[in-house]
């Protein structure tokens, strides 16, 4: 119990930092859902929970309009934090059944990270309840237990992702990563089908001419090396944050490399990690300060 | 006469701790006892005492019924502490018979340090039987029956170490990194006898990792050999024991995860008397400070429940949403493509303009089907079927198009590496007529 109040402490959030995370995360969400239920009306290839429920029943009309009313409901109930046990039951269950079911159309967009961060925050509200007196004295509020286990939820993925890597092709991941430059053909072709960008084909020239196969070997090697250690931003506020700026330059590199770039994992980035809700209290205090959520 | 006395003493354990150490290890020989004497019928390649005597007569049901209650009756002697010289002397005789008997079959499980250790407790006891009373007043029993123990398990550590060197010098060091193919053989095998097929990718991996690092790996060899070749410091005490213990225990996980070795036997008899986990479990404060670290780390696994819950989950479950292994860009192969369609004149169209889709889309539903399908990429003839259904079912969802496109073609086009040259590659997989 020690170290959990040990490690608690050092992830000290603001009540007001928790609902702009939860404001925005709703938003994310909601988009997500909605454009799930209009896209995947079946399930040609069933996987997770679909193989157990025909899981397009819930994204085929009435039951879609429904489903996402009330989500917009549990939405609310989450965000002023009433009924949130409730709300949060409901979206995690709502992620597992259309993040499913995307899944089950063959699209990966990676956002398996909605269901893994309610999950984890569901379990912490059921831990502050099970233990409220205890965490009480000791000054541990509720969202701070949700957001050191969402923090959880990124370390992992990432730990899973750096793991993985080496599983499948162990060392030859950093060895062969001069190959990328594949990749970045690959992709810049991509994007000039797709919106007619015609001038990044001559950046992947660039970038084959310039960068010598040594250096993508010293900078995937640190990619992996970020990845596998993800788990350190456990530790405490100041070291997600920090491991924060580390996964954004990471990302910012996968970016630069190969044009990709995954929305989720920049918004629990910038959310979860950096601080951004604290960045933007602290525009508002500026813009508006008499509203209560900036006070 | 002193200087043994000194020694002896630096081995003290309580008459407790003593009868639960005696109450592992027997039943732990037991169990070997057990299990080699109703499994051997022959003894094609005699060896040890079964060169003078027919040792597969244990076989016969009378001979391994008088066999079994011999072992079991003297083992509870043993731990009752039954007129110990004789008793051990007994156990010892039915030990060296039984694993004898394995032994002529050509199988080395390396039992033979349960022979050795009861040996060493007969030896033990004769001695405090034969002794002057200078050593009966000064010393217990148990202290001289633990220092004997003890001395033949370093004893082994230690003649295996020198085997190493009398065999193949310091080149059991320098050549150390030939491990590499061990490590493929025993996991190969290890896979088959098992059934765990991840061991073979395992094997592959550990061993490329051996040879890109072959200085690392003769580092840790001649860790494990100068850790073999001092086992006798764990005879300068108690403490001194439990230490060298853990080390020993060290050195079998490393072996465990280098090659699967699991000498079961060794580890066990480190385990009772070096460990001397009996002696942790009944001294209470002992126990506690052993546990303290089980606690601490039980603590740490509470606070990082969701992590380790979702981690050791992925391990089991796979891929099955939401659990992932985030497999994306986990290997760079020299060679790449992406799917896109085109029309009648191979012009490219934008599928996310017309379609709502993705490129990355397009790729995603092709490897769904070639997973599902169980078809290879370089399968030619799957790969068409597999585009011609994903052409058709984009198709299907749009109407309008049919007015604005005559054909539509499912194309692939490749980059792979010649001599480091970028080559491109486009081919038509799937053609669909509009109109």
């Amino acid at each position: 119990m020690q170290i959990e109040v040990k490690f608690l402490k050092r992830f000290n959030y603001h009540q007001n930092e928790w609902i702009i995370i939860k404001i925005f995360s709703s938003v994310f969400w909601l988009f997500s859902m909605y454009k799930i239920t209009n896209e995947y009306l079946y399930q040609p290839f069933p996987e997770g929970i679909c193989k157990f429920l025909n899981c397009s029943f819930f994204s085929n009309q009435p039951t879609s309009i429904i489903v996402l009313l009330f989500s917009v409901v549990a939405c609310v109930g989450y965000i002023f934090n009433r009924y949130t046990l409730v709300s949060l039951i409901y979206m995690t269950i709502c992620s597992l059944i259309f993040l499913s079911l995307e899944r089950s159309n063959g699209i990966y967009d990676r956002q398996e990270l909605w269901t893994m961060i309610f999950g984890a925050q569901l379990y912490g509200i059921i831990r502050y309840k099970w233990k409220k007196d205890f965490f009480k004295t000791h000054s541990i509020s509720e969202h701070d237990i949700a957001i050191f286990y969402s923090i959880q939820m990124i370390a992992v993925a990432y730990t899973i992702a750096g793991i993985t890597k080496l599983q499948t092709s162990g060392i030859y991941w950093v060895i062969d990563s001069p190959n990328v430059v594949l990749q970045l053909k690959k992709i810049t072709e991509q994007i000039n089908i797709e919106f007619g960008f015609k001038q990044l084909q001559q950046y992947s020239l660039l970038i084959q001419k310039t960068l010598s196969p040594l250096v993508i070997q010293i900078l995937f090697f640190i990619s992996l090396l970020i990845e596998v250690f993800a788990f350190l931003m456990c530790y405490s506020r100041k070291f997600s944050y920090y491991y924060g700026w580390l996964l954004f330059m990471l990302h910012m590199g996968i970016f630069m490399m190969m044009f990709v770039i995954i929305p989720i994992y920049l918004f629990v980035i910038l959310f979860f990690l950096l601080g951004f809700p604290k960045q933007i209290i602290r525009l508002g205090r500026k813009l508006a300060p008499d509203f209560y959520l900036f006070k | 006469m002193e200087k043994e006395i000194e020694i002896l003493n630096k081995f003290q354990y309580s008459k407790k701790e003593w009868q639960l150490i005696k109450l592992f290890f027997i039943l732990f020989w037991l169990l070997g006892i057990i299990i080699v004497s109703g499994k051997y019928h022959s003894q094609p390649f005699p060896e040890g005492i079964c060169i003078y005597f027919n040792c597969s007569i244990i076989h016969s049901s009378v001979f391994r019924t008088l066999l079994l209650s011999a072992s079991i009756l003297f083992s509870i002697l043993y731990v009752m502490e039954w007129k110990m010289h004789f008793t051990t002397f007994i156990l010892s005789s039915i030990s060296i018979l039984v694993f004898s008997l394995e032994r002529s079959n050509g199988i080395y499980h390396r039992e033979e340090l349960f022979s050795l250790i009861l040996i060493a407790q007969f030896f033990a006891y004769l001695r405090f039987f034969l002794s002057k009373s200078l050593i009966k007043k000064d010393v217990m029993p148990q202290s001289m029956a633990m220092f004997f123990s003890i001395s033949v398990i370093s004893g082994a550590y230690m003649i295996a170490g020198i085997t190493k060197l009398q065999t193949s010098g310091i080149y059991w060091v320098t050549e150390s990194p030939n491990v590499a193919i061990q490590v493929l053989q025993s996991m190969e095998h290890k896979s088959i006898d098992n059934g765990i097929k991840q061991l073979v990718p395992y094997g592959h991996w550990l061993a490329d990792f051996i040879i890109l690092f072959p200085n690392l790996i003769r580092l840790i060899f001649a860790f494990a050999l100068v850790a073999e070749l001092m086992a006798f410091l764990s005879l300068l005490g108690k403490k001194q024991s439990k230490r060298y213990g853990y080390l020993l225990l060290l050195l079998h996980f490393g072996m465990f995860l280098m090659l699967f070795v699991k000498l079961v036997v060794f580890i066990g008899c480190v385990l009772i008397f070096m460990v001397n986990i009996p002696g942790i479990l009944i001294n209470r404060n002992q126990f506690k400070n052993h546990f303290f670290l089980i606690n601490t780390l039980s603590q740490y696994a509470l606070v990082l429940l969701p992590f380790l819950f979702y981690f050791s989950a992925v391990q089991f479950i796979g891929e099955a949403h939401p659990f992932s292994r985030f497999p994306m860009y986990s290997s760079f192969p020299d060679n790449a493509d992406y799917f896109y369609i085109a029309d009648d004149k191979n012009n490219p169209i934008s599928t996310l303009k017309v379609f709502g889709i993705t490129i990355d889309q397009l790729k995603d539903m092709v490897e769904i089907r070639a997973s599902n399908y169980k078809i290879s990429r370089s399968d030619s003839i799957g790969m068409k079927r597999i585009a011609s259904e994903c052409l058709k079912e984009i198709i299907g969802q749009n109407t309008d198009i049919k007015k604005k496109y005559a054909e539509m073609k499912w194309v692939r086009h490749e980059f792979f590496f010649n001599q480091s040259e970028i080559i491109e590659r486009k081919s038509i997989l799937a053609v669909c007529k509009l109109k």
